[in-house]
């Protein structure tokens, strides 16, 4: 089972849009295998905030300062650290949205996304297993 | 005060952390956040929200909270209440900041948009949707030339409908607003538009923003035009003699937003155009344009340190920049400094963290044409150069 994880992880890292360690992880419940970078960008940046069944989004985020975070801002979503802490302040405090749920650790960023129901994560590729569901980001 | 103290109540409760209820699985959705901002502003002539030239003043503090629920999953519903202390210029204090239904019409593809309904925060421009937090402004005070503080409610939020859109790919991201709604007015109003408090009073009429943003991520810019039309009616009382007096002030702003990793560069540019009919005995328009701009550049010394410069410049007639044609038409009793502002402006801003936020900002200003009236009853000591200094600091949840 582990060498058969270790293939699909290789096959999966060679096919999709290898930008670094970080991959998006979601609940198990989330019927979505693979999301287009505008797709996921318009997810983090709260433009998409349902998914496609009608079931609301929980964006679920590390800490602006940690480096898992900021190499996921720059890579997948193309922004700064602080452009999208701006993004998500200006939804917070107009009331056009609500804000994700932060986790202060890799370990609590997959359990806040396991237990949650329609969440949407990240985390380094390698810390990925059997409770959170990957979603590989294509071009 | 007893609205007050709720207020506290409610952020006490939140800085001591205690866990709410629903904290596993709240309700709806509910989220609360807020913020708790405190200055010191001194001014070595010229009062700037409250004494600020004698010992300094700490007039100038910001209280929100808010809180939003998201019963289903297309429809969001938020409220904020704002209290503010701002020197003599504030008149209101207490006052519901924004409340609104927000409902997500349709997604296709990259596209996706809907309708918002209540009470809401214009977006005009980069800053102004949440220029009272400030976490999200570059410094303690916003540049007074887009963002005047002593006009501040005629910007704040609207009562109306907004429709908005956006459309994201791989490269860009294009963000459209169209509001349609009243303005909220108050005795502040006045004063700013006419520099005293008027003997009639200020009814808003259906106005508009529009607002076109892009931004552009593999070259790091982002861009935005936003369109206003302000309409507004002055009910005038028989001794004026006025007939059907009214205004219009039709701003535009283009911005400009140049993000690094640890530099950003920042303009904006604003054209005011305030028409003002039958306000004189003889019926006609008289239009004045102001014209604004300032030019901003911020460095990240740490992730948690930054460093802005600015130079802000406010002209309230771009055919009289220097103010000597309206200094002239006065007879001289009103000096020709009043007409324009210079500033430049050197901060700091610390993030401690998530929650923490300490600000330090000196001003070099030449001319007085954002100084507010309210805070200055003697003209005579208006001085046409002076320098404030001002410290922050400010808490959020």
């Amino acid at each position: 089972m582990e060498l058969l994880k270790i293939f699909v992880f290789i096959c999966l890292s060679l096919t999709s849009f290898s930008v670094g360690a970080q991959s998006i992880i979601a609940n198990p419940n989330v019927d979505v295998d693979s999301l287009s970078q505008s797709k996921a960008r318009s997810i983090f940046l709260m433009r998409t905030t349902e998914w496609n069944n009608g079931k609301p989004i929980i964006v679920v985020a590390l800490e602006s300062s940690d480096p898992l975070h900021i190499d996921f801002c720059k890579n997948i979503l193309g922004l700064f650290p602080y452009q999208l802490q701006q993004i998500w302040d200006r939804i917070i405090f107009t009331g056009t949205g609500q804000s994700p749920r932060y986790a202060g650790s890799i370990d609590e960023i997959k359990k806040l996304v396991s237990l949650t129901p329609g969440a949407i994560g990240y985390i380094d590729r390698e810390d990925i297993d059997e409770t959170v569901r990957l979603i590989y980001v294509k071009d | 005060m007893l609205r007050i103290r709720v207020v506290f109540a409610i952020l006490v409760a939140n800085m001591l952390q205690i866990e709410c209820i629903f904290a596993s699985q709240p309700l709806f959705g509910l989220q609360t956040h807020g913020f708790l901002t405190q200055s010191y502003i001194k001014t070595d002539s010229n009062n700037f929200f409250g004494e600020s030239a004698g010992r300094g003043s700490i007039d100038f503090r910001e209280l929100g909270v808010n809180a939003s629920i998201r019963p289903f999953s297309k429809l969001t519903a938020g409220a904020q209440v704002l209290y503010r202390d701002a020197g003599a210029s504030e008149d209101q204090k207490l006052l519901l900041d924004f409340a609104l239904l927000d409902y997500r019409l349709l997604y296709a593809g990259g596209f996706s948009s809907g309708l918002r309904a209540g009470r809401i925060k214009n977006p005009m421009g980069l800053y102004n949707d949440t220029r009272d937090v400030a976490f999200t402004r570059p410094g303690i005070i916003l540049p007074q030339s887009i963002y005047f503080d002593r006009a501040r409610d005629l910007a704040l939020s609207y009562d109306g409908l907004q429709s908005y859109s956006y459309f994201t790919t791989d490269s860009y991201e294009i963000q459209m607003q169209l509001a349609l709604g009243y303005s909220r007015l108050s005795t502040s109003s006045e004063i700013s538009l006419f520099s005293t408090n008027m003997p009639g009073e200020l009814k808003s009429l259906p106005s508009y923003l529009a607002k076109l943003s892009i931004q552009l991520f593999d070259n790091h810019l982002k861009l935005s035009y936003s369109d206003i039309g302000m309409y507004v009616d002055y009910l005038s009382t028989p001794a004026e003699g006025l007939v059907q007096p009214s205004l219009e002030f039709r701003p535009k702003i283009f911005s400009l937003e140049f993000n690094l990793e640890s530099l950003v560069l920042t303009g904006e540019y604003a054209l005011r155009e305030f028409t003002f009919t039958n306000f004189s005995e003889t019926p006609g328009k008289s239009i004045k344009t102001g014209e604004s701009y300032y030019m901003q550049l911020a460095y990240f010394v740490t992730p948690k340190i930054k460093i802005t410069g600015r130079y802000d410049v406010t002209y309230l007639d771009r055919t009289d920049r220097t103010g000597v044609a309206y200094a002239e038409s006065t007879q001289g009793l009103v000096p020709a400094f009043t007409r324009y502002s210079k500033d430049y402006t050197l901060g700091v801003q610390w993030f401690i963290n998530r929650s923490w936020l300490v600000m330090l900002e000196q001003h070099k200003v030449s001319g007085t044409s954002w100084l507010p009236v309210q805070d200055n009853p003697d003209s005579g000591l208006i001085k046409k150069d002076w320098w404030m200094f001002s410290a922050l600091v400010s808490y959020r949840f």
